[in-house]
């Protein structure tokens, strides 16, 4: 699967990411825990991989636990 | 075999074994928390985060992001009193507070001048909350409670604490009832409560933690890397992040976690520990210091004698009878100034979840055979 079949996932603190990835374990989904790549602003360090197709159900999972999060292409 | 330390309010032992497994799993394993995303970063930081729900539901909040990583119960609480937004330079304290909570007040009182005052209670320290409501609450910018007492065991009564000062903020001292007692921040509506792993939780020194409800109320007492927006000179305004500046103390909380994780039962019963109160309040040589109602009796309690010092008394338990206590003031004047036991203090007892009814009743054993020697 190639770069651009994925999205990431940024969160503001490594509480925010561990908790989203509870989550995503939770309903069964595949996901990469990567460093945030330069060019996006960081706010911390690590950001979580999601395929795309997943991201409507990955979404809804975290908005219905309230974690504040920002949803990118990656980038080539 | 007999469990004779009795000194489980300053530091608990003996510790679970699951203390011991998870900090070595940390030594030897390795990594750090946040900085860096590579697979041995992401299990400590899991680990971390996993503490800190652990904690949040120990302390009976749903907001898990708002517990912060401590050294201890102190740096908790020097984090509100230091970085509280005065506007009254007045708080109010119970009458069985620590120097945790004492010092950092004199402090501040000879840097701004804060000024306190200590709530009306009952001889015991029991706090009187028909008096704490007919004090002008308009006066103060927060009100400090140590839940139970280090030096005699007096539960105060959290819930009907809050529910009487209203939306003056709150701060729970809950040192010596983590791990003893349920806690229950979003209940009870507290503001601020801060807590250790190395008393009743029975985890390693050097970590504890601090529940903060609202974070417009304080401002961060130390600043440093975070590990995010590291692109900027100001802290993140975001939580946790904003109060935790520098590499947590990441072995600490992988002894705290496997601590949370043990799941220990008393090994004696609250009917145990009642019995042994009663049994040697009726020596004569000596006077027991506890809550005047056993329902508000944590598990700590002191002794005096009438014939022996403090440490002399103190002594004689470890010598003759192995029997490890504390005597002297605990850290904390203003409650033996309240309890009318300065400057000689007392010998204290602080009971743990591994002790057994042979364990008390030695102490029983042990204290007959003194008073007896000192007539009584």
């Amino acid at each position: 699967m190639s770069r651009e079949d994925k999205l990431l996932i940024l969160f503001e603190s490594i509480h925010k990411v561990m908790l989203a990835e509870r989550l995503i374990v939770k309903i069964y989904k595949p996901y990469q825990i990567i460093p945030v790549p330069k060019q996006y602003s960081s706010e911390c360090g690590m950001c979580i991989e999601i395929i795309s197709s997943d991201k409507d159900e990955i979404v809804a999972e975290l908005q219905r636990n309230e974690i504040n999060f920002n949803i990118v292409k990656r980038g080539l | 075999m007999l469990n004779l330390y009795f000194d489980n309010a300053a530091t608990s032992f003996p510790k679970p074994p699951e203390v011991a497994e998870y900090t070595r799993l940390y030594l030897e394993k390795g990594g750090t928390y946040g900085r860096g995303a590579y697979d041995r970063v992401i299990n400590v930081s899991r680990t971390v985060e996993e503490t800190r729900f652990l904690l949040s539901q120990l302390m009976g909040t749903s907001l898990s992001e708002n517990v912060l990583f401590t050294h201890n119960s102190t740096h908790a609480i020097n984090i509100v009193l230091q970085g509280f937004r005065y506007k009254f330079k007045r708080v109010l304290i119970s009458p069985l507070e620590h120097n945790a909570v004492t010092r950092p007040i004199e402090h501040l009182r000879e840097k701004i001048g804060l000024k306190f005052d200590v709530i009306p209670h009952k001889s015991d320290g029991q706090i009187s909350l028909e008096e704490l409501g007919q004090l002008d609450l308009n006066r103060y910018d927060l009100c400090i409670i140590n839940h139970i007492s280090n030096v005699n065991g007096v539960i105060q009564p959290i819930c009907k604490v809050k529910q009487v000062i209203g939306n003056l903020p709150l701060l729970v001292d809950a040192s010596q009832s983590a791990g003893y007692f349920e806690l229950e921040a979003d209940k009870w509506n507290v503001d601020f409560m801060a807590l250790t792993a190395h008393k009743g939780l029975m985890g390693p020194t050097g970590v504890g933690c601090l529940f903060i409800r609202n974070t417009e109320l304080v401002s961060p007492l130390m600043f440093g890397g975070t590990g995010s927006r590291s692109d900027s000179f100001l802290m993140p305004e975001h939580l946790p992040d904003r109060y935790e500046p520098g590499t947590p103390n990441i072995l600490g909380i992988y002894g705290l976690n496997g601590a949370l994780k043990a799941n220990v039962d008393f090994g004696f019963t609250r009917n145990d520990f009642k019995g042994l109160l009663s049994d040697i309040e009726r020596l004569n040589t000596i006077k027991v210091y506890r809550s005047k109602s056993f329902e508000n009796q944590g598990f700590v309690f002191s002794i005096t004698s009438n014939n022996l010092s403090s440490s002399d008394l103190a002594d004689i338990l470890f010598r003759k009878y192995k029997i490890e206590t504390r005597s002297g003031l605990h850290c904390s004047p203003l409650a033996h100034q309240t309890l009318g036991t300065m400057p000689q203090g007392t010998v204290r007892f602080s009971l743990s979840k591994y002790h057994s009814p042979n364990d008390l009743s030695y102490i029983y054993k042990a204290l007959n055979e003194i008073d007896y020697e000192q007539g009584g």
